[in-house]
């Protein structure tokens, strides 16, 4: 039996005992062949001695289960770690971040508590997946979508707590309004207007009076998120695209600029910025000799392909995406005559559940799992871990960071290529709050240690030098969580010095999933000293 | 009724997911009518020699279900159905499908225990023999904790199928 860290095998006995007697025997978890599959799947660290593992798990049904399970685990000082369905690979899975912890595994919280088709919202547990809000709308022929990721296995509430991004809300955290939060004492409360007895703007309103507590919770390890509501989506009517190609990376400046403006004014359409030739370069593991326009431009006439590209997608009502469709495409045209622009065949939402076919999987937000046999079949790779860097949304910035971070993959012999670039964005489509995320999945492997160590090694100084450069990433995987906070180090790290101090205050036997983005409680950041 | 603790106390299921278990058996060992009705056959018709291991499938009167890569409409008509914990899956797909479909089984209580990697030159000649690997992955259970090849996708060829059996606890217990 694996013992927890800092627990005695008399003390977790009894505490084991005491967790199937609130989840019966069935759900408590210690036998190696249950645990190992909490392993991370695309860990770095894969079969390293710092390879995080679980020591249990514990599957509880729901929140009076959560909290009296919570509240053992402070009798007996037993570290739990909290996920929903465990599924957000590249950025830990289903592993603690401290080895040894319990899993709170909420896969049996799997109820959808409520879907108000007249207001847009559904309130959910932590165990719902994509998967099942859809089947739910499929049921109930509900023509609403969720802003859903790629893949679709994982939760609303992991994936926004984590801020997720998804299609068509952006951030899956800012798509969200109210919780129910286990605190790390076993107190439940409720956020926003959910602290009103019987408030009925719970799931609409996101913020209530006094501070906002919400966004606490995210990306932490101060409670235990076990409801939470989210804005839906229509069916669009329509869905129009222009795609816009380039051989001449000079293009990039304008064609970001009229992005911007289309965003600024509220036509929308906002795109990322992908790279056609990338593809090229990544299937022949070639890297560019440097990230210069001269050098790029040549690669791009060498392999006859486009340099780069952007797809910008209006969804609504016919008139109206019609009508968006003809002021991008204009503004586009003027701003970039050399460019080729294209126009993709309209998508039509279907009448029904009933008469949807795979092809309006995208319009009717139908999960699904492509990813795993489409993208990844192609490629010799076990796994793969993220770096996701925020920058501001200008092709110059862009075009440095691809110098940047080239010239660290050139050195650290690590494949960088030209990868895409994703808007970061909130529901306010208009808005012109947005940033480029740098999206690079770096391959991790199960047998090649020596990779992985050059890859991690690679990954930190990328997120140093994305710091001296003022860009950051917005999550991160579990082995380099700490590192990425290090770097939010204003007037001496104060902002984790308060984290500390809110974990201190809320958790004070530090049970939470303790690390969680760097934040440790007091007894390990006193061991560690 | 045998729960589930003290079923992995006997050492019926295989220890891990991502150990990748191979089953190299020499004969057939099971008895393939006695355990079809428990058994559905999920196969990617995208490969070559998938027609034939559909039809070594049939012959054991599973109920047979195609896929085309992703095994994700398969999951949300079928293999979402808590029902389906007493049964066992056969099947022939990508890694990468087979990858999915475990972890979407898994909280279910679902275990790799055979997974066969085949060649893509052999495809046409090995399906009669995959197929029969496969019942008696079902059949022998004892088996199937002494054959732990153990195989890293690294070494697979990722564009060549695989054929797999996923099986739950409760699919031993019945």
């Amino acid at each position: 039996m694996r013992i927890p860290p800092g627990v005695s095998e008399s003390d977790y006995t009894e505490a084991l005992q005491q967790f199937e007697n609130v989840v019966g025997v069935d759900n408590v978890y210690i036998e190696d062949a249950d645990l190992d599959l909490y392993r991370d799947a695309y860990s770095i660290l894969w079969d390293e001695p710092e390879e995080p593992i679980a020591a249990g798990a514990i599957a509880p049904l729901n929140v009076e289960e959560v909290q009296a399970v919570v509240r053992i685990a402070n009798q007996y000082k037993i570290p739990l770690y909290a996920i929903s369905t465990g599924r957000n690979l590249g950025y830990g899975g289903s592993a603690p971040v401290y080895s040894g912890s319990v899993i709170l595994d909420l896969k049996r919280m799997n109820r959808v508590i409520e879907i108000n088709e007249a207001e847009h919202y559904c309130i959910v547990e932590p165990g719902v997946s994509f998967f099942d809000l859809y089947a739910e709308f499929e049921r109930r022929n509900i023509k609403l979508k969720a802003s859903m990721p790629a893949p679709g296995w994982g939760s609303p509430i992991g994936n926004a707590l984590d801020h997720g991004r998804g299609g068509p809300a952006g951030d899956n955290f800012r798509n969200s309004s109210g919780m129910e939060v286990v605190l790390g004492d076993g107190r439940l409360i409720r956020t926003g207007m959910g602290a009103l007895p019987g408030g009925k703007t719970w799931a609409t309103f996101p913020v209530g009076v006094g501070p906002t507590l919400d966004g606490i919770f995210s990306q932490s390890n101060f409670g235990i998120v076990t409801k939470m509501g989210f804005n839906l989506f229509p069916w669009p009517e329509t869905t129009r695209r222009i795609g816009i190609a380039t051989r001449n990376y000079d293009n990039l400046d304008a064609m970001v600029a009229v992005c911007n403006e289309l965003q600024a004014m509220g036509v929308g359409g906002g795109s990322g910025v992908f790279s056609p030739l990338h593809q090229v370069l990544a299937s022949r593991g070639q890297e560019p000799r440097s990230h210069t326009t001269t050098e790029l431009n040549r690669l791009a006439a060498d392999f006859d392909t486009d340099l780069i590209a952007m797809n910008l997608a209006f969804s609504g009502p016919d008139k109206v995406t019609q009508a968006q469709f003809e002021v991008a495409y204009d503004m586009l045209a003027a701003a970039v005559p050399d460019a080729n622009l294209r126009e993709f065949p309209v998508s039509r939402a279907p009448s029904s559940h009933t008469t949807a076919t795979d092809r309006d999987s995208g319009i009717i937000g139908k999960p699904n799992l492509q990813r795993f046999w489409e993208d990844t079949a192609q490629y010799d790779w076990d796994g793969h871990m993220w770096f996701s860097p925020l920058m501001p949304q200008t092709g110059e910035e862009f075009r440095r960071s691809m110098e940047v971070f080239g010239a660290i993959c050139r050195e650290e012999d690590v494949f960088w290529g030209l990868p895409p670039a994703l808007l970061y964005n909130s529901t306010n489509m208009g808005a012109a709050a947005s940033c480029y995320c740098i999206v690079k999945n770096f391959n991790v492997s199960k047998t090649d240690k020596a990779y992985n160590r050059r890859t991690l090694a690679t990954s930190k100084r990328l997120i140093r030098a994305a710091a001296e450069n003022g860009w950051s990433e917005y999550r991160g995987a579990a082995a380099l969580q700490e590192e990425i906070m290090d770097t939010f180090s204003f007037n001496d790290h104060a902002y984790m010095r308060f984290c500390e101090t809110v974990k201190d205050a809320i958790d004070p036997n530090g049970i939470l999933s303790a690390g969680r983005y760097g934040i440790w409680p007091k007894h390990l950041r006193e061991n560690e000293a | 009724m045998v729960d589930r603790r003290k079923l992995l106390k006997t050492g019926v299921v295989v220890p891990a997911l991502f150990t990748l278990p191979t089953v190299a058996f020499s004969s057939v060992t099971g008895n393939s009518s006695s355990i079809a009705h428990e058994t559905i056959a999920v196969v990617d018709e995208r490969f070559i020699g998938s027609a034939l291991f559909r039809q070594e499938l049939v012959k054991t009167g599973a109920d047979y279900h195609a896929i085309s890569g992703d095994i994700s409409p398969l999951w949300a008509s079928l293999l979402k159905d808590d029902a389906l914990q007493d049964k066992a899956i056969i099947g022939l797909s990508s890694v990468q499908s087979l990858f999915a479909l475990s972890l979407m089984l898994q909280p279910r209580g679902f275990r790799l225990i055979h997974q066969f990697t085949h060649t893509l030159e052999s495809e046409s000649e090995s399906m009669q023999q995959a197929v029969s690997f496969a019942m008696g992955a079902l059949s022998s259970r004892a088996e199937i904790l002494r054959h732990q090849l153990a195989p890293t996708m690294k070494e697979q060829q990722n564009s060549a199928p695989v054929s797999w059996v996923l099986a739950s606890s409760r699919y031993f217990q019945s």
